[in-house]
């Protein structure tokens, strides 16, 4: 009779079946090495349980999944959705994930998306057309430069309403680079946000809240998750088809 | 009706958290995450099976947001030092009284490769069903029992806890016979 570790093991778990359970158990009575080796299994999950006891919350995190649950459940027009989790989002700030720097965030949707300066909060028109073709061809990790702009595409994923969406990094000459997510829509590429990340000729200050706001934009309009290489080379493939 | 899916939520922030740092191994970046969870979470409730457990499907939302930001990092040219930190897990057992034999236990499950110290702390410290951890890893059931078996031979060894019993499994490919009757 053959017993393989992972029978040996679900034995321990109490993950067998009554034949499988009875079998192992039988073979575990006859077995002195079967018997090492299922103590051996019991006791290190138990060390393994015993080492990692859960530990209370902190207070600051206790306080953001708060704000995060009223600012959900006092979420109840729809349209205001988009809005709620971006000003959370600039008033608790995640301290370590893309940064701590406070600056002006800024957010655009829809066709009428636009590019905040963080300097002056005035609106600047960014036109997508120079980098569709690179939007349309390249692999999220790399750099291509094209029309003057040097574009980094960051990652891949589908938009709640179904389109293709990109997320880029482009760095523009004379203005503040951005990062800026494109996606493909039945009329074409679209531009559904940009934000600025430096300010134009201060490359020391880079308002890393730009991530953020983008991070905080993609949850409000339920971003699917990152695309496989694999699964974005399938829809690059369909763009070019 | 009272909605109790956020305390739901809630009750489980502890096992989020302990889950989030053994990823991270970072607890600001742990709690960074966490909070993402639960944002994640209340927006894709409706995606929720209430005939099935909360806890797995909060640290499938919660391991694939690790993934998210990792590959975009990876993306961007930036690179979140996780080696180069103290590993929380080692940081926790080296500043607490505890005994040796938890802080051995830690140290073990550190050298572990990431696959093997992913299910462990699924199955033995969240207390997950090798199905649910196997819909959280997005893996099948066998390599979850598999890396579990070897994973959990190591920490034995490691710990000195019937080192035999680990070393036997080279030998005999991970299959102990018993005369039959």
């Amino acid at each position: 009779m053959t017993v393989s570790d992972e029978e040996l093991m679900a034995y321990a778990d109490g993950a067998l079946n009554g034949t499988d359970h009875a079998r192992v158990a039988e073979a575990v009575m006859q077995n002195p090495d079967l018997r090492l080796r299922l103590d051996a299994f019991e006791r290190s999950a138990k060390m393994a349980r015993d080492a990692m006891p859960l530990t209370d919350v902190p207070d600051a995190l206790q306080d953001r999944i708060n704000a995060a649950i009223a600012a959900e459940t006092a979420t109840l027009d729809p349209a205001e959705a988009r809005v709620v989790p971006f000003k959370r989002m600039s008033s608790t700030g995640r301290s370590a994930w893309f940064g701590a720097i406070a600056a002006s965030v800024l957010l655009g949707i829809g066709v009428g998306v636009f590019l905040l300066d963080p300097a002056e909060n005035e609106p600047v028109a960014f036109d997508l057309a120079p980098v569709v073709s690179t939007l349309e061809t390249a692999a999220s990790g790399t750099s291509i430069e094209r029309h003057g702009i040097d574009t980094r595409l960051i990652a891949s994923f589908e938009a709640a309403d179904g389109a293709f969406c990109r997320e880029f990094e482009a760095k523009l000459k004379d203005r503040s680079d951005l990062i800026g997510v494109g996606c493909r829509t039945a009329t074409g590429w679209e531009l559904r946000f940009a934000a600025a990340t430096e300010l134009p000729g201060d490359t020391q200050f880079v308002p890393a809240s730009a991530f953020e706001t983008l991070e905080a934009w993609m949850r409000s309009t339920s971003a699917g998750p990152v695309m496989s290489v694999e699964e974005e080379a399938e829809r690059l493939s369909g763009a070019n088809g | 009706m009272r909605d109790d899916f956020p305390n739901r939520i809630v009750e489980l922030l502890p096992n989020l958290r302990r889950y989030a740092i053994s990823l991270t191994r970072q607890p600001d970046l742990a709690d960074d995450l966490v909070q993402i969870t639960v944002e994640k979470a209340l927006k894709q409730r409706h995606q929720y099976d209430p005939a099935k457990k909360l806890a797995p499907w909060l640290l499938r939302i919660l391991r694939n947001a690790w993934i998210d930001e990792t590959r975009k990092q990876k993306s961007r040219g930036t690179h979140i030092h996780v080696d180069e930190t103290t590993h929380a897990l080692c940081d926790e057992a080296a500043s607490a009284e505890l005994k040796l034999e938890v802080r051995q236990t830690l140290e073990a499950i550190d050298r572990l490769p990431e696959g093997q110290c992913d299910v462990i702390i699924l199955v033995c410290v969240e207390g997950l069903s090798y199905r649910e951890a196997a819909d959280v890893l997005d893996v099948a059931i066998g390599t979850v029992m598999s890396r579990l078996a070897r994973g959990r031979l190591a920490l034995a060894a490691a710990i000195g806890i019937n080192p035999t019993a680990a070393t036997y499994a080279k030998h005999t490919n991970g299959k102990t016979e018993t005369p039959s009757r």
